[in-house]
C-alpha cells in the first residue's frame, strides 16, 4: 500500500506538469480516440456482410470488443508505460530506480504515466456503456460479477503480457515491435471471437497467452453467445482468473531481469 | 541475512564485476568478450570516514560504486553495505545510502526542484517534521534558496549539482557515495561544494566514497586515498602518505643577495636559475633545513620557499606506472 | 535561398546529382540494416497481425463467397502482401523530419548542396529497399505456411508490381514529408501525424482491403493518394487491374504531392529566412 502511495504522489506530479500543455493533450486523447474509431469501424464494415462471426451477433462482439478494449485501456493507461524500459536500459537511467528504496516496476511506472493516454480508455467505455445497455445481459447478480472479472482478469492478463515482454529488453535491445505483436495484436484478437481463428491460434490463445480465457470464454456466458467449441459453462467462471498466474510469471521474469541489468559505462 | 558483525560502513571482499561485451570482428560475425571491470577489491571503510576513491578513466570506479549500491550484481566477491548486502536488500540499502553520479540525474526535470524534494521525502518516506527540518538546513548550506521554484531544466550545472547533493541527502543517510560531483563546476562552484560536504561529514558523522578526477577534491576533503587501476587496487593510504610513498621530489627555491653560478649542494640538485633565484631539487628522505643549512654556508640567503611536489604529479606518476 | 533549395541545378551537372542521390539511397539502405533485432522483431508483428487479419477476412468469406473479386485465396494474399508493405510506406508515421524541424538540425539540411525533397526520397528509397526484403518477404512466406497463397507468375506482372510500389514508397515519402514540414508552423505536431497515421491507415486499405467496405466509402477511399500507395499496387499484383490504371493514379498524385511539399518548402524557407529558424 506504501508503494501506491508513493506511485500516487509522482503520478500526480506527472499530471501536474503533462497539464501545462493542455492543447497537446487533448490533441491527443482526440487522436486515439479516432485511432481506435478505425477497430469499430472494421467491426462495423465486416457486419455489413454477414449477421454473425463465429456464431457471434454484431451486439456481442461489439460487447467482446467494449470488454477487452475497456481492459486493454486501462492496462495502457497506468502499465504500457513500462514499454519505457529498453529506452532506460539502453541509456542505463534504470539505475536511478534501482536507488530508491520502492519497487523498480512501480517507480517506472509511475514516471512515465501520461494522462493522454486515458484517450485508449474513453471510447471503449462508452461502447461498453451503450452496449451493455442494449445487448440482451440476463442482468443477474452472478452476471454482473461476472463482467467485473472479465475486465478485472483481462485488465491483469494485458499489463502481466506488457510487464513480460517488457522485462525482455534487459537482456535483448529492439524488442518493442516484438512485444507489440503481443500487446497490440493481442488486443486486435481478442476483439473477436476466437472459435473462428485456426486451431494453433485458438490453442495459443487459451494456453501460452491466454487473452481467450478472459474475454471470449466468458463472453460466452455473459451475452449468451454461440459456443461452437462447446466450452463447459463453468470455465467461463473460473477463466477470468487466468490473469493471475500470468502476472505472478510476469512479476518474475521482471524481478530476474533487474538483476540482470548491467548499467552502463559513465 | 546474519546481523552484521561488523560495525564497519563498508566492507568489499574480492570484489569483482566482469562484463560481457559482444565485439565486432568482422563484417557480420559478432564474439563475446570478457572485460573485468573490478577485479577481486578488498576494502573496508570505517563509519564516518571519508575515503577518495580515485583512479584513470575506466578503472572501475563507477562499477565498484554501482555494485555496493545494488544497481549492478557482483560477479563474485561480497560486499556489505551499511551491514546489508547490497541488491538483495536493495530497498532496505536505499534508504539508509545517498548517490549521486554526477553525470545522471536523480530529480524530475520538468518538475521545480522544491517539488522534487517533495517527492523524494514520499519516495523515502520521511515524517515532513524532519524533511522540513533538513531541508532548511540543507538549503542554507547549498544556497539553494533562489532557485528552489525553479524547473530542474531551467538550472545551471552548478544550480543543479547542488540540488542533486541536496536530493541524496535529504533523508539523512548514513553512507554517501558521489561519483565525480564536480565535474564540470567551476572553482567557486567546487569550494562550495567542498565546503558543505566537510560540514555535513563533521556535523552529522557520515561517511563518505568520493570519486573524482579533481584532486584537490581528495587533498582538501579526504584523509584517506584509494586508487584503483585496470579494476585492481594499487595504493590504499593516507593521503598525506602518498608523496612519501609515492616519492616526489620537493624543491627548495632561494633567492640569494647576489646572482651567482649553480650552487653545489649534496643531497640536492640545481634544476634551475634564474637570475640571484635558484631552485634546488632534493629526494624525500632528505630534510629540507639541511638543504638550506649547506645553502648558507656558501651564500647570502634573503627570501625562500619549499615546494611540495604536486598532488596531480604524483598521481599521473602512479597511473602511469601501473600502465606499463 | 530558393535556389539551395531548388538544389542540383548548375555546375554540377545531372550525372553528379544522380550519384548524390544514389549515395544517400545506399547510406539509407545500410543504415537500417545494422537495426537486425529490430527488423525481425518488426517482421514478427507484421505477421502475427497479418494472421490475424487473415482468420477474421476469412470468417467472412466463408458465408458471402469472394467480395467484389477478391476470393479466400486472393483476400489473404492481399492481406499478406499488404502487411509486407506497411512499413515501405511508413504506415504508422515518420518523425525524422518533424523531430529534425523541432530541434533545429533542418536548418542544415536546408542549406546542404543537395535538393531537400530530393534527399528524403532517396533516403525514403534506400530504407524502403531494405525493408522491402527484410520485412517485406517474412510475413508473405509465413502466411504461405498456413494460407493458400496466390501470387502471379509472370515476371512482366511482377515487374509492373516493382515499378507500382517504388512509387508508393515515393508517394508515402512526399505523405509524410507534407505532415512533418507542418512543424514549422505548429509545435504540436503530433495530433497530425496521428491524423495521417488514421487516414492512411484506413484508405489505403491496411485496415480492410477497401473491397470489403460499403460501395459509397470504398469509391471515396479508392480515389485518395493513400489507395494509390496500396490498395492499387497489391490490386494490380492479384490481377484485379490493370498497370496503366494503377500507374496513372499514382502519377498524378505525385505531381500534387510533390507540388505540395515544394510550396510548404518555399513558405518554411522564407519563414526561416525572416523569423531566423
Ligand atoms: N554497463 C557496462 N557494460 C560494459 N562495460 C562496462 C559497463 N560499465 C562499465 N564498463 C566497462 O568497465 C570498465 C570500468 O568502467 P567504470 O565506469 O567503472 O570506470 P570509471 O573508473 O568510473 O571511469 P571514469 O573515470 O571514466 O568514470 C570500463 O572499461 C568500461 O568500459
Ligand atoms: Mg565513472
Amino acid at each position: 500500500m506504501g508503494e501506491l502511495r508513493i506511485a500516487g504522489h509522482l503520478i500526480w506530479a506527472k499530471i501536474r506538469s503533462e497539464a501545462q500543455y493542455p492543447a497537446s493533450l487533448i490533441a491527443h486523447l482526440i487522436a486515439q480516440v479516432l485511432v481506435l474509431g478505425l477497430d469499430l469501424l472494421a467491426i462495423w464494415a465486416l457486419f455489413l456482410r454477414v449477421h454473425a462471426l463465429g456464431g457471434w451477433t454484431r451486439g456481442q462482439v461489439l460487447g467482446l470488443y467494449a470488454i477487452s478494449g475497456t481492459a486493454f485501456g486501462i492496462g495502457d493507461l497506468f502499465v504500457s508505460a513500462v514499454e519505457r524500459t529498453a529506452e532506460h536500459v539502453r541509456l542505463g537511467t534504470f539505475d536511478r530506480f534501482l536507488l530508491r528504496p520502492a519497487g523498480t516496476l512501480i517507480q517506472l511506472l509511475a514516471n512515465e504515466f501520461e494522462l493522454r493516454r486515458l484517450g485508449r480508455l474513453i471510447q471503449p467505455v462508452v461502447v461498453l456503456v451503450l452496449v451493455l445497455t442494449s445487448v440482451a445481459v440476463d442482468w443477474t447478480p452472478a452476471h454482473i460479477a461476472l463482467c467485473a472479472a472479465m475486465i478485472v482478469g483481462a485488465t491483469t492478463m494485458y499489463s502481466a503480457i506488457w510487464v513480460s515482454t517488457a522485462a525482455l529488453a534487459f537482456w535483448i535491445p529492439s524488442t518493442q515491435e516484438f512485444a507489440n505483436a503481443f500487446t497490440y495484436g493481442g488486443q486486435y484478437a481478442s476483439q473477436y471471437p476466437i472459435s473462428i481463428m485456426g486451431e494453433w491460434m485458438r490453442r495459443i490463445l487459451l494456453t501460452a497467452i491466454p487473452l481467450g480465457l478472459v474475454a471470449y470464454v466468458p463472453g460466452i456466458e455473459l451475452f449468451g453467445a454461440a459456443n461452437p467449441m462447446g466450452i463447459a459453462r463453468w470455465m467461463s467462471f473460473v477463466a477470468p482468473f487466468a490473469g493471475v498466474p500470468v502476472a505472478l510469471a510476469a512479476g518474475l521474469l521482471w524481478r530476474a531481469g533487474t538483476r540482470h541489468y548491467r548499467s552502463t559505462g559513465s | 541475512m546474519i546481523a552484521p558483525l561488523s560495525s564497519a560502513a563498508i566492507e568489499m571482499h574480492d570484489l569483482s564485476k566482469v562484463f560481457d561485451r559482444r565485439v565486432k570482428a568482422g563484417r557480420f560475425r559478432r564474439v563475446n568478450e570478457r572485460h573485468e571491470a573490478v577485479q577481486a577489491i578488498s576494502l573496508t571503510v570505517p563509519r564516518a570516514e571519508i575515503v577518495g576513491y580515485i583512479g584513470p578513466n575506466g578503472a572501475g570506479k563507477s562499477t565498484t560504486i554501482k555494485m555496493l549500491t545494488g544497481i549492478l550484481q557482483p560477479s563474485s566477491g561480497t560486499a556489505l553495505v551499511a551491514g546489508l548486502v547490497p541488491l538483495e536488500e536493495r530497498v532496505k540499502l536505499a534508504r539508509r545510502i545517498g548517490v549521486v553520479f554526477g553525470q545522471r540525474s536523480n530529480l524530475w526535470w520538468d518538475l521545480p526542484l522544491a517539488d522534487s524534494f517533495d517527492l523524494l521525502r514520499h519516495v523515502y518516506r520521511v515524517p515532513s517534521v524532519d524533511h522540513a527540518r533538513t531541508l532548511a538546513w540543507l538549503t542554507e548550506l547549498f544556497d539553494l534558496g533562489g532557485f528552489l521554484a525553479s524547473p530542474v531544466r531551467a538550472l545551471s550545472l552548478g544550480q543543479r549539482m547542488r540540488g542533486e547533493l541536496t536530493s541524496a541527502l535529504l533523508h539523512n543517510p548514513e553512507i554517501v557515495f558521489l561519483d565525480e560531483p564536480t565535474v564540470g563546476l567551476d572553482v567557486v562552484s567546487k569550494h562550495a561544494v567542498r565546503e558543505a560536504l566537510r560540514t555535513i561529514h563533521r556535523e552529522q558523522g557520515v561517511t563518505v566514497v568520493l570519486t573524482t578526477h579533481d584532486l584537490a577534491d581528495v587533498e582538501e576533503l579526504c584523509p584517506r586515498l584509494v586508487i584503483i587501476d585496470h579494476g585492481r587496487l594499487i595504493h590504499d593510504g593516507p593521503t598525506a602518505d602518498l608523496k612519501v610513498r609515492f616519492g616526489g621530489e620537493r624543491t627548495l627555491v632561494v633567492d640569494l643577495v647576489e646572482a651567482r653560478e649553480p650552487l653545489i649542494v649534496a643531497g640536492a640538485t640545481c634544476t634551475k636559475v634564474d637570475g640571484p633565484r635558484q631552485w634546488l631539487q632534493f629526494a624525500p628522505v632528505i630534510s629540507a633545513a639541511s638543504v638550506l643549512a649547506a645553502v648558507a654556508g656558501q651564500a647570502d640567503v634573503r627570501d625562500l620557499t619549499v615546494q611540495e611536489p604536486a598532488i596531480e604529479d604524483i598521481v599521473r606518476r602512479i597511473y602511469q606506472g601501473a600502465r606499463t | 535561398m530558393t535556389q539551395i533549395v531548388g538544389g542540383m541545378r548548375g555546375p554540377a551537372g545531372n550525372l553528379d546529382a544522380v550519384r548524390v542521390y544514389a549515395e544517400v539511397a545506399r547510406r539509407s539502405f545500410l543504415r537500417h540494416s545494422t537495426y537486425r533485432g529490430a527488423t525481425v522483431a518488426g517482421a514478427f508483428a507484421n505477421t502475427v497481425f497479418g494472421f490475424i487479419k487473415a482468420y477474421i477476412v476469412l470468417a467472412v468469406i466463408a458465408q458471402t463467397g469472394a467480395i467484389n473479386g477478391l476470393d479466400r485465396t486472393k483476400a489473404v494474399t492481399f492481406i499478406f502482401v499488404a502487411q509486407g508493405m506497411l512499413m515501405l510506406i511508413s504506415a504508422f508515421g515518420s518523425t525524422e523530419v518533424g523531430d529534425r524541424v523541432k530541434d533545429g538540425s533542418i536548418a542544415t539540411d536546408l542549406y546542404r548542396p543537395v535538393d531537400f525533397s530530393g534527399y528524403w526520397l532517396a533516403a525514403d528509397i534506400g530504407r524502403a529497399g531494405f525493408l522491402a526484403i527484410f520485412r517485406g518477404l517474412p510475413p508473405l512466406l509465413a502466411g504461405a505456411l498456413v494460407f493458400p497463397i496466390g501470387l502471379p507468375t509472370a515476371t512482366v506482372r511482377w515487374l509492373e508490381f516493382v515499378v507500382c510500389v517504388t512509387m508508393s514508397v515515393a508517394l508515402a515519402s512526399r505523405w509524410w514529408l507534407i505532415v512533418n514540414l507542418v512543424a514549422f508552423w505548429t509545435v504540436e505536431v503530433r495530433g497530425i501525424r496521428s491524423l495521417g497515421i488514421i487516414v492512411l491507415n484506413f484508405a489505403a486499405g491496411i485496415l480492410l482491403p477497401l473491397q470489403f467496405l460499403p460501395k459509397g466509402l470504398r469509391a471515396a477511399a479508392m480515389v485518395t493518394p493513400f489507395a494509390a500507395m496500396l490498395q492499387r499496387p497489391v490490386d494490380l499484383l492479384l490481377g484485379l487491374t490493370s498497370f496503366p490504371v494503377v500507374i496513372a493514379w499514382q502519377g498524378a498524385w505525385l505531381v500534387v504531392m510533390e507540388s505540395a511539399v515544394r510550396f510548404e518548402l518555399g513558405a518554411a524557407v522564407r519563414k526561416v529566412v525572416i523569423q531566423g529558424g
